[in-house]
Parts: structure tokens; C-alpha cells; sequence
């Protein structure tokens, strides 16, 4: 069981990099465009709690360093922090809706990329610090908000998750 | 009791993910060599599979991109109306100009870029994220590029090769905020750096001496000093505005690049080694 679950999650993040190389690097709203890696690390962390969010995150970031010249490990220590979160916070919540799962997942996505600036910042990427961030965040928070009902479909499978009995008990356990 | 257990289990995956990416940060500050390797090998595994991609999802792009920059487009079409027929204009005078060019490069016996061998290679892939600042092209280290070598279109300088696999290559382009190059005014006036905002339309040249005699629309040029990775007189950029800094008592400007870096089809990589003097 655990190693097909390990070929799915490799099948989902490999599909990812092909997904965000492909196709939503060439659909930009003012230059800006869905982040699927970070959708993967808040969506892995509410579908399947923290400690599976964080590796979910963990995995993506560091795929989307390999692609890129950032430094590598800073994405992977972002995003791993970032499903760990997602996933503390979906312990928390008592009732959800596809609504509320769709906030989360923008306002996660929002925050984390935030996060992934400031973090950025202290490491010398002072790229990512511009006057567009708002703009970025908004994007990138409203596109994957979009975007999380499939997430949470595709990550549900790959972790061999149940479907919840009723739609609004949980994202996913 | 389970509960407990789950949330301690968390909190050690995630100190364990923390320290892998924290090692992972340090190995690659201090440029440690397998790191670049699996890099290359990623990229040169994964191109293939990424251009498939994009050529599949071509469609769906253009589509997008009809649909959101219809305005942008119209503008653009307009705009490059207006430049064909000032360079049409242009041409006679620039022929003249050339032939006294090379002339005086024969006098003064500079390593200019034109001397030097160049390989032509096509974009295939832009920015994957919205904080990156590169670009991959269809040509690698089995053309002869190498990591360093610097990159330029037409117009002026476009960046410079940052990673290599055999048969591609990644550019970071100058609008990188990490980027910064050497320049000084095209009639050798004074001597500055050039570095990226993040932003594709504007860059700064600072260090420049308060007595420089920099001007509007002066146009900047890699000064090409010794051991830079640069050769001199490729066009970098055209100063919009100019600011003392009475502290540090320097020039700063707002630099327009030469390149259009916002639409690159095709580049060239100038197979160009540093000066040792």
C-alpha cells in the first residue's frame, strides 16, 4: 500500500511540473500565473492533514526548485511549513463547504506565498520583493482558490483517502 | 492518547522536512557540485517531456492570451507599425554609420562581441513561476555554451547562461534583481553597473561618478573591464531619467533595455571568454 501511494504522489507532483511548465505558465493574468505547486502543499494539508502536508509541500517545492534558480531547499522549506499549517488548520475546522475549502485554499495560497517572499528575502532573493506582490498574491490566490476542488479530488486519490460519506464534514479524512 | 501521537508525528515530519531543506540551502551556498549536477539532469530529462507539454497546450495559450491581451495586442501592432516605418527611415543612415563602425573597431583593435563565435538558439520555454527570471532555449553545452557566457538579441543584451545540459540552456535575463553588469555611456563617458528591478521594462545603472556627464537617452554599453564576463560595446540599455544621490554622491539612472524582454522568440550566445588583462 505505502509504495503505491509513494507512485502516486510521485505520478501527481511529476504531473504537476509538466502542468505548471506547460500549460499555466502560459495562461498569465498581467503577467502573473497559477503556482499548482503551492495549490498541492495548502490542498495536501487540508485533505490530508499536517504531517502528509507537509511532505506534500516538502516534494513540490522541491521539484519546483530543481525546475528553477532559486536556491534549492528554499521553496521545499516554505511549502513544507505551508501544508503543515494547512493541515493544522483543517484540524481545526469543524464543518467546511466546497465555499469555505475554496477560501481556505486562496488565503492559504496568498499567505504562503507571502511567506515564501519574506523567507526569500532573508536568504538574499530580493527578486521577489516588487512593487507587483499584491498583484501576484491575488492572482495566484484566486487561481488556485479556482483550482481546489480538483486539487482535492486528485490529492484524496493519491493518498488512498476516503470520500467523505457526506459533502462538509471534512475536506478529506 | 491518538491525537497526541498524530500531532507529535507531525511535528517531527516537519522538523526533519525543515533540516533536509535547511542542509539542502547550505550544500547549495556553498556550491556544492552533485547539486548543479542533478539540476542539468533534471533539466535535461525534463525538457523533452516540457516541450511536449507546451506544444500540446499552445492552443489553450494563445487562446488565453487572445482573450486577456486583445488591448496589448492592438497596441503592441500599432506600435511596431510606427517603428517600421521610422527604421525604414533609419536605414540608409545606419548603413553609413556601420561601415564608419567597423572602421574605427579595426582601429582600435577591440575584442568586440561581433568578433567572437555565436550560437543561435530558439526560447522554448519562458518563466515557469512568477518570481523567475529565466528563460530556457534549445541549445547546451554540446553547442559549445557554457555557464557564464553572456546572451543577446538584435537589439542589446538579453542575460547571461546560468545552468547548462547538453542539449539546452537557461538564461537569467537582466530584469533579474541579482543581475548586474558593468556599463559605461556609448562614447565611453564614465563607468557604472547595471542591475535588474524584477521588472522587464526598467532597470538601474548606479555607481556612476557625480562629475559623469549622463544624460537622457544616452545609450549604455558593457564596458567590458578586465576578467568581466562581458565583452565591451554591447548596448544594454537607454537612460530615461537621472538622479544625484547627494550622500553618496553618484549618478543613478532609470535605464529603458535595449531588448525587448518581454517577447523573445530566438537569442544568440556569444561564445565569449574573459579577458585576463
Amino acid at each position: 500500500m505505502a509504495g503505491k501511494i509513494a507512485f502516486r504522489i510521485a505520478l501527481v507532483v511529476l504531473s504537476t511540473a509538466v502542468l505548471q511548465r506547460g500549460l499555466f505558465s502560459q495562461l498569465r493574468i498581467g503577467g502573473v500565473t497559477a503556482d499548482v505547486f503551492l495549490l498541492l502543499a495548502v490542498v495536501g494539508g487540508l485533505v490530508a492533514g499536517p504531517d502528509r502536508g507537509a511532505i506534500m509541500g516538502f516534494l513540490s517545492g522541491l521539484t519546483l526548485d530543481l525546475l528553477l534558480q532559486s536556491p534549492l531547499g528554499l521553496t521545499a522549506l516554505t511549502y513544507c511549513v505551508v501544508g503543515f499549517v494547512s493541515g493544522r488548520y483543517q484540524l481545526s475546522v469543524t464543518r467546511s463547504s466546497r465555499a469555505r475549502l475554496m477560501l481556505s485554499t486562496g488565503v492559504g495560497s496568498a499567505m504562503g506565498y507571502g511567506m515564501l517572499v519574506v523567507v526569500g528575502w532573508v536568504l538574499g532573493q530580493h527578486n521577489m520583493l516588487t512593487d507587483r506582490l499584491p498583484g501576484v498574491l491575488l492572482v495566484v490566490g484566486t487561481a488556485n482558490a479556482l483550482l481546489a476542488p480538483l486539487a482535492v479530488r486528485v490529492l484524496r486519490w493519491a493518498w488512498a483517502q476516503p470520500a467523505p460519506r457526506s459533502f462538509g464534514m471534512s475536506y478529506g479524512a | 492518547m491518538a491525537v497526541t501521537r498524530r500531532t507529535s508525528r507531525a511535528r517531527f515530519t516537519l522538523v526533519l522536512l525543515v533540516l533536509t531543506s535547511i542542509t539542502l540551502l547550505t550544500l547549495d551556498y556553498r556550491g556544492f557540485a552533485p547539486l548543479d549536477a542533478a539540476r542539468s539532469g533534471v533539466l535535461a530529462v525534463f525538457s523533452p517531456v516540457g516541450d511536449a507539454a507546451s506544444g500540446l497546450f499552445r492552443p489553450v495559450g494563445d487562446a488565453w492570451s487572445g482573450a486577456f491581451d486583445h488591448g496589448d495586442l492592438r497596441r503592441e501592432n500599432e506600435e511596431l507599425k510606427r517603428q517600421v516605418n521610422d527604421l525604414q527611415g533609419a536605414q540608409t543612415q545606419n548603413d553609413a554609420a556601420k561601415l564608419e563602425l567597423e572602421q574605427l573597431k579595426k582601429s582600435l583593435d577591440l575584442p568586440y562581441a561581433g568578433e567572437s563565435a555565436t550560437v543561435h538558439a530558439r526560447v522554448v520555454s519562458g518563466p515557469i513561476s512568477n518570481f523567475d527570471a529565466t528563460i530556457e532555449i534549445d541549445k547546451g553545452s554540446s553547442s559549445g555554451i557554457e555557464k557564464g557566457m553572456p546572451v543577446v538579441s538584435g537589439a542589446g543584451l538579453i542575460g547571461q547562461v546560468q545552468r547548462t545540459s547538453d542539449g539546452r540552456a537557461v538564461i537569467r535575463i537582466i530584469s533579474d534583481r541579482n543581475f548586474q553588469v558593468g556599463v559605461n555611456v556609448a562614447n565611453g563617458a564614465g563607468r557604472g553597473v547595471i542591475q535588474g528591478q524584477g521588472d522587464e521594462n526598467h532597470l538601474r545603472a548606479g555607481q556612476f561618478d557625480v562629475t559623469t556627464e549622463l544624460e537622457t537617452d544616452n545609450i549604455l554599453v558593457t564596458s567590458g573591464a578586465a576578467r568581466s564576463l562581458f565583452p565591451p560595446g554591447i548596448p544594454v540599455g537607454t537612460v530615461r531619467s537621472v538622479n544625484t544621490d547627494e550622500t553618496t554622491q553618484q549618478k543613478i539612472a532609470d535605464v529603458k533595455p535595449a531588448a525587448n524582454l518581454n517577447d523573445l522568440t530566438y537569442i544568440t550566445v556569444i561564445i565569449y571568454h574573459p579577458r585576463d588583462e
